[in-house]
């Protein structure tokens, strides 16, 4: 009672020590404010409408930050109003100070209903221990369900040891006539107060507290696997006795619920022991493997997979080469690849060609496997990979069936295997259909600049685009640049037109100066539509002054309108996406504008000063505001920029003197800017955001 | 794991092939779901899913979850009758029936035993609750980005996911896109000798605290407004929000920094082997006129730099990466393609075709990973770590000066700065 009628005198004072003569403060105004003595008077006696909630939302968001206990009578009166609750807390919640603990201690106390919801969650947040007594004392007093479930939240996070007494006393307690909702709340909050002990190293409270929601029957099933699930990987080593006889079946820790169900968390719990634990109890399920039941063990394969990366511990290769070779059990050998693969196992895991021809899925489990064998022994075993180049090498040449040949061109091409590319050609050109697209692809991977003709060569007769698109791209795209792009001018010289056009999406992608000369002299003639086309779309950033040259000439030279078009929108391009100087791109736009013919090639300019947020663009901008038909534009781009650098430094005052004579001409710039634009806009909402600014 | 020489014990699989006779079995299709791991994951069924707020982008995700036949769609949650109706109109076309079910209120979803896993398509407001949410019932979760709004969420979201076990994805999809994971490949095998810097696009960082005017507020069964603010402060009514205008609106959106960052810090912090951290100095920067630039520079422990910026990319599409070592740099972006410094990277490089806003390989191996119980690309843990980055660095770029950072404690060297770590949701939500 002491505490309140302090509050309430201490409020009463705030109010009276903030001038009458203040005026009220909008949010805009509010929003910049760092003046507590405004912010507070912006919250004080302030109703529900939506008006004075926004502006109070606004102001405690100040006040979050920058409140000082001052500040703190006035949000508490917040706490009672349903509509404003929220802004209280908002800044409550954040302050760092005991003042603010004890103002939603009492609030607590006073307040009912979704308001004391509220403040119990805030006292969660804040974590105090001397919260708990009051907060237990309510879960006793006040039946709401809602109150209740909000105490489960707030003591699990507040964590202390008389927390976790009171939760646990809860828990076991008999909870059938809980409501749903709160059983589940109650569930998990202890196991997020186990979860912090676990955190804290404090395993065996951990373990206990998990437990106790794991064999708690009146817990929703979820919750209590969750219990069962974190409890085993408490348990480090000592579970995994516990974990071997769940996998058998031997036993069932969610009494209640059905064996799969602690399979389930049991075997996920493989994936996520610490690896000196992992390796223990991996050897354990092994020595069980052929006592689980048979329907669990391509699971329980596949699950040791997730034991992958440099000194992890694996499932022993035997297993995996043995499960590998049970043509009668294909989940068996679809885990046992899965497995492999992901393990990295050092013994070749072999699956019978009767196996993976005939199904999709294994297939190309086991083609990603082999891709990854081969580069594992590149790196390991020259020797044996040498031999193994040969033997694929070999095979490919070999008269085998259609499925077989096509595994062993994608491995090629997975593992980039040089000596390959002869025979892929001879299949390219002997064979149609997936084999053929395969064997093109594999050499788009394999061909180094010198063989490039042979791929070319290899696309003769290839009617479908796209796809010579994508291969050439596929080889081009590792080559060196430039010796690459004379390779492919050297072939665009000699290439008829509709080939030409073809490759000139390719010569875009390899860049730089040799690829852009061959286009550049392409803007004419046959290839000129093309060719104006792809300048347009010109992106490698060291190429940007000279491809900005080459679209210049065809905007100053270029009779026809639709090609002098493409050249200044490509010259603009360049000075609206590329990374250059301010005032280069400033006068790139100037020239822009005078080789222009159209005006909606000219308005483009503005769309470049609005990439860049700085006061420069804002003048740059308004010097068009002398030519009638692009003054409004001209407007539009300056005050869109001035309006992005007030959001960003709401509290910079461009009419504050400054030292800093680089921000002082910035200011000067603003304000002259947005004045100019006050004085010559017609839009009138233009105007009013202009006006808003100065 | 390592291997020396003589470990490599290699038997022919080409013999295999060789040897092959004409004999074979009968065609035999081995369905990857026979080797779920979770009871919620029959071997014999598909893996059924629900949604919850599904607009635009939740549209093209779902597209692809239901064009798969290892999935089948059960449920939509959304808070406005239209789009419930609209999907369950798509869910039923795809499987010619009338059983996808609607719900108003998530939890009468998640309450399904017979649902194992949810697309969580929301605003960004709802990302974390909801999570938490399907986390507590149990459900694996595919959310789109961002994960979360603050720190405290961030970090919430991962214990949830932790305590349960649950699958996570979140919906970084560039994380299972071919040049993306070349490059951080090439990274990590240390061809850009060590590396220094790390960049990522971001976008203008501000938002702001605009309301729209007051609008009738609709019907509870046409747009349950209460339940779309959530968490969030209330606000009336006004139907620009509904369709989509929350972005940039700070109770609902965490800014220009995180809008990109999501993807692209993650990016950066995976290609740097730094997915269980985060920076612990961010500087924000200035232009030379005083003003505050949308750049910030953060330091890792070792003095790794995260250049967060939105400009001055080679226009390798959106959402680039670029990260520089001594001995080279590599940048990519969503166009697929990819530019490297010199010609020796050139060889390491391939030509994907896919588009960096392409989520279907990123819900495959979330597909996957609800089967296999493993771990996916985008977990909670990983995206936990770069969503605390990016709301530190738009925390630095707020307050307008560099601050430090504990990765552990997760606290700053700044009482301001602390004081921004969270925020409180309006009751009774609470995480």
């Amino acid at each position: 009672m002491q505490k309140k009628y302090f509050m309430t005198l201490a409020l009463s004072l705030v109010v009276s020590l903030i001038s009458a003569s203040a005026l009220a403060q909008s949010w805009e105004q509010t929003q910049t404010s760092t003046d507590e003595d405004l912010l507070i008077q912006a919250i004080v006696d302030k109703g529900d409408s939506p008006e004075d909630i926004h502006n109070v939302n606004v102001a405690c968001k100040r006040l979050s930050i920058y409140g000082t206990p001052k500040a703190i009578p006035a949000l508490v009166a917040l706490l009672s109003n349903e509509k404003q609750n929220f802004n209280g807390r908002f800044a409550l919640e954040a302050m760092p100070f005991d003042e603010a603990d004890a103002a939603l201690l009492q609030a607590a106390q006073d307040l009912t209903g979704v308001c004391r919801v509220g403040v119990i969650d805030s006292l969660g947040v804040r974590g105090k221990d001397a919260a708990v007594p009051v907060l237990v004392q309510i879960a006793k007093d006040d039946a709401d369900p809602a109150v209740q479930k909000a105490v489960y939240v707030a003591l699990s996070a507040i964590a202390s040891a008389d927390a976790q007494t009171a939760l646990l006393a809860k828990a076991q307690e008999d909870l059938s006539a809980l409501p749903f909702e709160n059983q589940r709340a109650l569930a998990d909050s202890v196991l997020a107060l186990a979860q912090k002990r676990e955190e804290q190293g404090q395993l065996a409270d951990a373990v206990t507290l998990y437990l106790s929601v794991a064999q708690n029957e009146t817990f929703p099933l979820f919750t209590r696997k969750a219990g069962l699930y974190r409890s085993l990987l408490c348990q480090r080593e000592d579970a995994i006795p516990t974990v071997v006889a769940i996998l058998k079946g031997e036993t069932n820790p969610l009494n209640g619920a059905q064996p799969k169900d602690a399979f389930n968390v049991a075997l996920k719990t493989v994936r996520e022991f610490p690896r000196e634990v992992g390796a223990k109890l991996i050897a354990a399920i092994c020595d069980a493997f052929n006592d689980l039941p048979a329907e669990n063990q391509p699971i329980v394969l596949r699950a040791f997979g997730a034991f992958w990366g440099d000194g992890m511990p694996t499932a022993p290769a035997e297993i995996l080469a043995k499960a590998a070779q049970k043509n009668d059990e294909p989940m068996l050998q679809l885990a046992a690849v899965l497995a492999a693969t992901d393990q990295g196992t050092p013994t070749f895991v072999e699956v019978p060609f009767e196996a993976w021809a005939k199904s999709d899925e294994l297939r190309s489990a086991y083609l990603k496997y082999a891709a990854l064998y081969a580069g594992k022994l590149e790196k390991y075993d020259p020797d044996q990979y040498a031999k193994f180049c040969q033997e694929l090498t070999d095979a490919l040449a070999a008269n085998l069936e259609a499925d077989q040949l096509l595994f062993l061109v994608n491995v090629a091409e997975e593992s980039r295997i040089k000596q390959t590319a002869d025979n892929l050609v001879k299949i390219a050109s002997t064979r149609q259909g997936k084999l053929r697209d395969a064997a093109l692809a594999a050499l788009a991977e394999i061909v180094e600049l010198d063989d490039l003709e042979l791929l070319v060569n290899a696309l003769n007769g290839e009617t479908d685009d796209q796809k010579v698109d994508w291969i050439l791209r596929a080889a081009c795209t590792r080559m060196p640049r430039e010796e690459c792009a004379a390779k492919v001018a050297e072939l665009f010289a000699a290439a008829d037109v509709d080939a030409q056009n073809k490759m000139l999406p390719l010569l875009k992608q390899i860049g730089g100066q040799t690829a852009l000369n061959a286009v550049a002299n392409a803007c004419n003639g046959a290839t000129i539509d093309k060719a104006t086309q792809i300048l347009g779309e010109w992106n490698t950033p060291e190429d940007a002054e000279a491809v900005a040259k080459v679209c210049l000439t065809i905007a100053q030279q270029a009779q026809d309108a639709k090609y002098h078009s493409r050249g200044v929108r490509g010259y603009i391009r360049i000075a609206r996406q590329f990374d250059l100087p301010v005032a280069t791109k400033i006068a790139m736009c100037q020239t822009a504008f005078e080789v222009a013919r159209r005006p909606e090639d000219k308005k483009l300019i503005f769309e470049v000063f609005k990439r860049n947020i700085i006061a420069d663009n804002v003048g740059a901008a308004l010097e068009y505001v002398k030519y009638d038909e692009f003054k409004e534009d001209a407007c539009e781009a300056a005050v869109f920029v001035a309006e992005k650098i007030h959001v960003s430094q709401p509290d910079w005052n461009w009419n504050e003197p400054t030292d800093d004579q680089n921000k002082a001409n910035a200011a000067k710039i603003l304000v002259d800017g947005m004045k100019k634009v006050v004085e010559t806009t017609g839009n009138a909402d233009l105007k009013a955001r202009a006006q808003k600014l100065l | 794991m390592k291997h020396s020489k003589n470990q490599i014990e290699r038997r022919s699989f080409l013999k295999g092939v060789a040897l092959a006779g004409a004999a074979s079995l009968a065609p035999m299709y081995v369905p990857a779901s026979a080797l779920g791991l979770d009871g919620t994951v029959s071997p014999s069924s598909r893996i059924n899913l629900g949604a919850i707020g599904i607009g635009a982008r939740g549209g093209h995700d779902l597209g692809i979850f239901l064009s798969r036949k290892d999935v089948r769609f059960r449920a939509i949650c959304d808070v406005r009758r239209i789009r419930r109706e609209a999907v369950k109109a798509q869910a039923d076309k795809t499987y010619n029936d009338n059983e996808c079910a609607m719900y108003k209120d998530m939890e009468d979803l998640l309450i399904r035993d017979d649902i194992d896993a949810v697309l969580i398509a929301t605003g960004d407001r709802w990302h974390t609750m909801a999570s938490i949410t399907a986390a507590k019932y149990g459900k694996d979760v595919y959310c789109e980005k961002p994960l979360s709004l603050t720190i405290q969420e961030s970090r919430a979201l991962a214990e949830a996911v932790n305590r349960y076990g649950i699958v996570y994805q979140a919906g970084t999809q560039r994380r299972n896109i071919g040049n993306f994971m070349l490059a951080a490949k090439i990274v990590q095998s240390g061809k850009l000798g060590k590396l220094t810097e790390v960049h990522a696009n971001t976008l203008w960082p501000a938002t702001d605290q605009d309301w729209y005017p007051a609008e009738p507020e609709p019907d509870v069964n046409e747009v349950d407004w209460d339940r779309w603010l959530g968490p969030c402060p209330w606000r009336p009514y006004n139907s620009k929000y509904v369709a989509g205008d929350w972005r940039g609106k700070f109770d609902f959106h965490g800014g220009g920094i995180l809008e990109w960052g999501s993807h692209t810090v993650d990016l950066c912090q995976w290609a740097a082997q730094k997915d269980h951290t985060a920076p612990v100095r961010y500087e924000p920067q200035f232009n030379d006129d005083g003003s505050i630039a949308g750049h910030i520079w953060a330091y890792y422990d070792d003095g790794v730099k995260l250049v967060m910026r939105s400009d001055g990319w080679l226009g390798l599409g959106t959402c680039s990466a670029r990260y520089v070592g001594e001995e080279g740099w590599i940048e990519t972006g969503d166009s697929g393609r990819m530019a490297v410094s010199n010609d020796k990277l050139r060889s390491e490089l391939k030509y994907f075709g896919m588009l960096g806003t392409d989520p279907t390989t990123h819900i495959a191996e979330f597909i996957e990973c609800v089967k296999t119980r493993r771990n996916p690309a985008a977990n909670a843990n990983v995206a936990a770590q770069s969503h605390i980055a990016s709301h530190c660095a738009y925390i630095a770029w707020q307050l307008k000066r560099t601050i430090e950072f504990d990765p552990v404690k997760e606290e700053f060297n700044d009482e301001d700065a602390n004081r921004m770590r969270t925020r409180a949701m309006r009751a009774p939500y609470t995480l």
